[in-house]
């Protein structure tokens, strides 16, 4: 893969990055509602929102770098009916918008809480919308290793677990943050953070072991299928093997890393904010980990035909 | 090109090897935690520029082998140890701002891609080299070195604000340096078919503007042609070497400057803190000798107050003597003593001083000052304050040219009544502080202490006088009257021998009669002359010994003689001089009735004993002498020890039977000093 192709990846990682950090922390948001109050929630929730807003921009400015003439790109979205292309174009650009307007809502109106609700689970709506369509893109007879179902669950999976990772780091961050512009909020977010991560740890073991299974899977899939399913396969294992084995490596580690961090918080009562280069480690890792498993998804596609 | 990396290895080995000796001599500098980092930085730079440079020469084909493993090695830990030392040295001054708590998040996305592109990039057929090298300087060289830079200006800024101006430019010379460093070595790559100097220099491709089709390949265009080796040398004429080894030239040289100019300049600082703490100890050290001598001063005055109390000195000459020290001690240019009078209607000036002369007011001088009349009412003391006008301090100075700028007045008490005011003025307007109206409060507690004194030695010496007249009433009623009893008794007998007339017996009886009319006669001139005496306190107690030795001369009919050797004024107490004509008259009583003396000597002389001045009186007679145990004489001795006791004095006895007799009486002087004998209070 030369460099403009890298920007593919780039965009699926983050797009589905963007929507696990917002299922992940829309799910707290609602979670939480009887243990704090709205206004509370609203101010902590602030800037994991922006972040995610943040990186559905870069996202969508980072798909444009594989395109040879960019200021065309709109022009995509006018086959919805037909092209999953298109629909994804659509669902991305109405997931910023939406998210871009709770964001809004969420830094610049109070109140309004149902509306608040309401547009938080339309914009995850739209991103998993766009993400299915993400995953459909890939589901071409003419490339083999990519025309499964797993295509379209290694998707899911990638954003659960992204998402988990994010949102664990993104919390600890934005309360190191906290502890010095709104320290008031402190004890909110370390009971949320305390909640959360065990949830996370659990939600990120099963996300590795959902990926292992379907990678598992698709080896058995590509070992029985065509002449490209072999080639892939090929690839796959002997190429790229080292990076095969990285990627989980690095999985394995990343939430490791996570679980003996969530163990020092929440049994040992250590400070949050003191487990934060740990946290970050583990997101690192996870994050190389799922862009190494996207760059193998490329990279060991066999085109069928001419 | 050797010569390049030569160079180049020379300069980071010798940063290495400076900031290893620095780092082993200590000291405070402000890198001082980093140091570490930067002498393995520079080391493991050095190596890695000249294993370059074997590389570059001539080598055989196994030590190349082997130069080139350890360039893969030292290549990487070269910019692992630049990263470290450049985040280390970018928080060091002081935490960052919260916001940056972010910044690894915002980056995490892109070092994940950009680790995982690297990664992939080890699976092409390239030599393993360049992809290290490459993604050496990417990942770790260019962030090192920015964060390095960055954090030498942060110095730069922090050294301009303590005013170190030439360390300052130092370090803005060093954070250039590291940046002009983060160019050239970080972000100038070899050639390789990867980015992002592939993206940019080769894989671009560029459309024609109007037709929409590709034209011809990339070429390096704008900024990011200099991301390329091949145009470097093309425009500069000189490799990319040489810009490195010119950045490691003067990354080494502003930072080995820097790190000797704030040696240098914290030895000045510590040694401007040392000169300033020395400076501070002896000024301490002068305040504390200058506070001890005040306190000295204070003490001595004081003590000198009390003794001169304590000995029952005249009380006019202690208050003068404490207006005189506390006009030197409180530092002032003029000192009043004013007491109210007898109806206490009035405050009259009764003592007052300036640098001049010491005045005792004769004549009645109203004091009018409100101040100073205030104070009789309340018992606050007073102190002026600078913000107070000249107007309120006036009426205080008498016999003074300039107002009073500045004062302290306290009052004087006696049983809680008061009785006076003691108050001290500057002419100039330099306040009083809390300490002198303390210090004020004492001495008018001395001043209030010496007339209290003065009182109940003025009512000792009347009851000394009252109980000298009880002593001569009683010896005229045991003498006189006895002998008035015997004389009738007497003329009862001569009147019954006259009846008789037994003649030779009625004289015998009429001398005997005429013997006791004699001692009765003696007795009654010697107490008549013992009232005048007690009573003449107008004369000195030389005059009015001499003038009763020559009395009793007369009375006695015995030849006397007076000596002294005394031409001043004796500065004995009231009560001494007292007890010593008491001692004088026994003394001579006992000649009269008993020594049987024609002569009888009284010497009275100044004599100095154990450093103290004592006044010595001597009666001698020569008369019959007696033995010390004679018991009709005992009675009169114990009588005149107990009287020289009483004023701290001495009386000795000397006698032999046959020989006359010896009264020595030693009593003790006050302390040699010019006394002004004017009555003050007493007046």
């Amino acid at each position: 893969m030369n460099l403009r192709e890298w920007a593919l990846p780039v965009y699926t990682i983050l797009m589905e990055l963007a929507t696990g950090a917002l299922l992940m922390l829309w799910t707290i948001r609602a979670l939480s509602r009887s243990k704090l109050r709205r206004e509370e929630m609203d101010r902590i929730i602030r800037n994991p929102l922006l972040v995610i807003l943040f990186t559905v921009v870069v996202a969508m400015i980072g798909a444009h770098f594989h395109l040879s003439r960019p200021y065309l790109s709109i022009l995509a979205a006018l086959n919805f009916r037909s092209s999953w292309l298109s629909r994804e174009i659509v669902f991305t650009v109405l997931f910023f918008l939406s998210t871009g307007y709770l964001w809004y809502l969420q830094w610049f109106v109070t109140g309004r809480p149902v509306l608040k609700d309401a547009f938080g689970w339309i914009a995850l709506m739209f991103g998993f919308a766009a993400t299915y369509c993400m995953s459909w893109i890939y589901l071409l007879p003419t490339q083999t290793a990519w025309n499964t179902p797993f295509t379209i669950l290694s998707f899911y999976v990638s954003t659960l677990l992204l998402g988990v990772m994010t949102m664990a780091c993104l919390l600890i961050m934005d309360m190191k943050f906290a502890e010095v512009r709104e320290p008031a909020t402190v004890q909110a977010r370390n009971a949320i953070v305390h909640s959360a991560l065990v949830w996370f740890v659990g939600l990120a073991i099963v996300s590795v072991i959902a990926a292992t299974t379907i990678n598992l899977y698709q080896i058995q899939y590509l070992r029985s299928g065509d002449e490209t399913a072999q080639m892939s396969l090929q690839l796959l294992l002997e190429l790229y093997r080292a990076l095969f084995g990285i990627r989980f490596v690095l999985m394995l580690a990343g939430i490791g890393t996570l679980a003996i961090s969530a163990y020092l918080i929440v049994r040992r009562n250590k400070p949050a904010t003191e487990m934060m280069i740990p946290v970050y480690v583990s997101c690192l890792l996870v994050l190389i980990g799922e862009i190494i498993g996207r760059f193998l998804l490329y990279a060991t596609h066999v085109r069928v035909g001419i | 090109m050797m010569v390049f990396y030569f160079f180049y290895g020379l300069s980071f080995g010798g940063l290495g090897l400076a900031a290893y000796l620095q780092l082993r001599r200590g000291g405070e500098l402000p890198l001082r935690n980093q140091l570490p980092w930067l002498a393995a930085f520079g080391f493991a730079c050095g190596a890695t520029g000249w294993i370059d440079m074997f590389l570059v020469s001539e080598t055989r084909h196994d030590i190349r082998q082997i130069l080139n493993i350890l360039r893969i090695i030292f290549q990487p830990v070269t910019g692992l140890l630049l990263l470290i030392f450049g985040w280390r040295i970018l928080t060091q001054l002081s935490p960052l701002p919260s916001w940056t708590v972010f910044i690894p998040g915002v980056l995490i996305v892109p070092i994940a891609f950009v680790i995982t592109y690297a990664s992939t990039t080890f699976i092409t057929p390239s030599p393993i080299e360049i992809p290290i090298d490459i993604w050496s300087r990417y990942l770790l060289y260019l962030p090192g070195s920015i964060m390095a830079g960055i954090g030498f200006l942060r110095q730069w800024r922090e050294q301009k604000r303590f005013g170190l101006q030439d360390v300052a430019s130092l370090m803005l010379g060093a954070g250039l340096a590291f940046l002009f460093e983060a160019f050239v070595v970080g972000l100038i790559v070899p050639a390789a078919p990867y980015g992002p100097d592939s993206y940019y220099n080769y894989d671009r491709v560029v459309l024609d503007a109007f037709t929409g089709e590709q034209v011809d390949l990339a070429r390096p265009y704008g900024l990011t042609a200099w991301l390329d080796y091949q145009q470097v040398l093309e425009v500069t004429g000189l490799p990319i070497q040489f810009w490195r080894m010119l950045s490691a030239f003067a990354v080494t040289f502003f930072i080995l400057r820097g790190l000797d100019v704030f040696d240098a300049i914290r030895k000045r600082q510590v040694k401007a803190l040392e000169n300033e703490r020395d400076r501070a100890r002896q000024a301490a050290y002068e305040s504390q000798i200058v506070a001890r001598m005040t306190a000295e001063s204070w003490a001595d005055a004081l003590v000198s107050i009390s003794r001169r109390i304590a000995e029952l000195d005249d009380v006019d000459n202690i208050l003068v003597h404490i207006v005189e020290n506390a006009r030197t001690l409180l530092r002032s240019d003029f000192i009043g003593l004013a007491i109210l009078n007898g109806d206490n209607s009035q405050l009259e000036l009764k003592c007052c001083s300036n640098a001049n002369q010491i005045e005792l007011v004769k004549s009645p001088t109203v004091v009018k000052s409100p101040v100073l009349l205030n104070i009789l009412l309340n018992r606050q003391s007073y102190r002026s304050l600078e913000s107070e006008s000249a107007g309120t301090l006036q009426e205080m100075c008498f016999c003074a040219e300039s107002p009073a700028r500045a004062a302290v007045a306290v009052r004087l008490d006696l049983d809680t009544r008061p009785i006076g005011v003691l108050w001290v003025a500057r002419f100039q307007a330099e306040p009083y502080s809390e300490t002198d109206v303390i210090w004020l409060e004492s001495l008018a507690d001395q001043v209030e202490i010496a007339i209290n004194h003065g009182l109940m030695t003025s009512q000792l010496q009347t009851l000394s006088v009252v109980e000298e007249r009880g002593r001569i009433a009683r010896e005229m009623h045991d003498g006189l009257a006895q002998v008035l009893g015997y004389m009738n008794l007497q003329v009862q007998t001569l009147e019954a021998l006259l009846q008789q007339g037994k003649a030779k017996s009625l004289e015998t009886e009429l001398a005997q009669m005429r013997q006791a009319i004699q001692v009765a006669h003696a007795d009654v001139r010697e107490n008549i002359l013992s009232l005048r005496t007690t009573l003449a306190n107008e004369k000195g107690l030389v005059s009015a010994a001499a003038e009763y030795l020559e009395e009793f001369g007369i009375q006695a009919g015995i030849e006397t003689k007076f000596d002294s050797d005394i031409t001043e004024e004796l500065a004995v107490s009231s009560m001494a001089e007292v007890q010593l004509v008491c001692i004088l008259q026994e003394a001579l009583t006992n000649v009269r009735k008993h020594a049987r003396a024609k002569r009888v000597k009284v010497l009275l002389r100044k004599e100095v004993v154990d450093e103290a001045e004592h006044i010595c009186m001597t009666v001698a007679d020569d008369g019959v002498g007696f033995t010390l145990s004679d018991s009709r004489r005992s009675f009169g001795l114990q009588t005149m020890r107990e009287r020289a006791q009483s004023v701290n004095g001495k009386l000795g006895v000397y006698s032999t039977p046959g020989q006359g007799s010896l009264i020595e009486c030693h009593l003790p002087c006050l302390q040699p000093e010019n006394l002004k004998k004017q009555s003050v209070v007493f007046s």
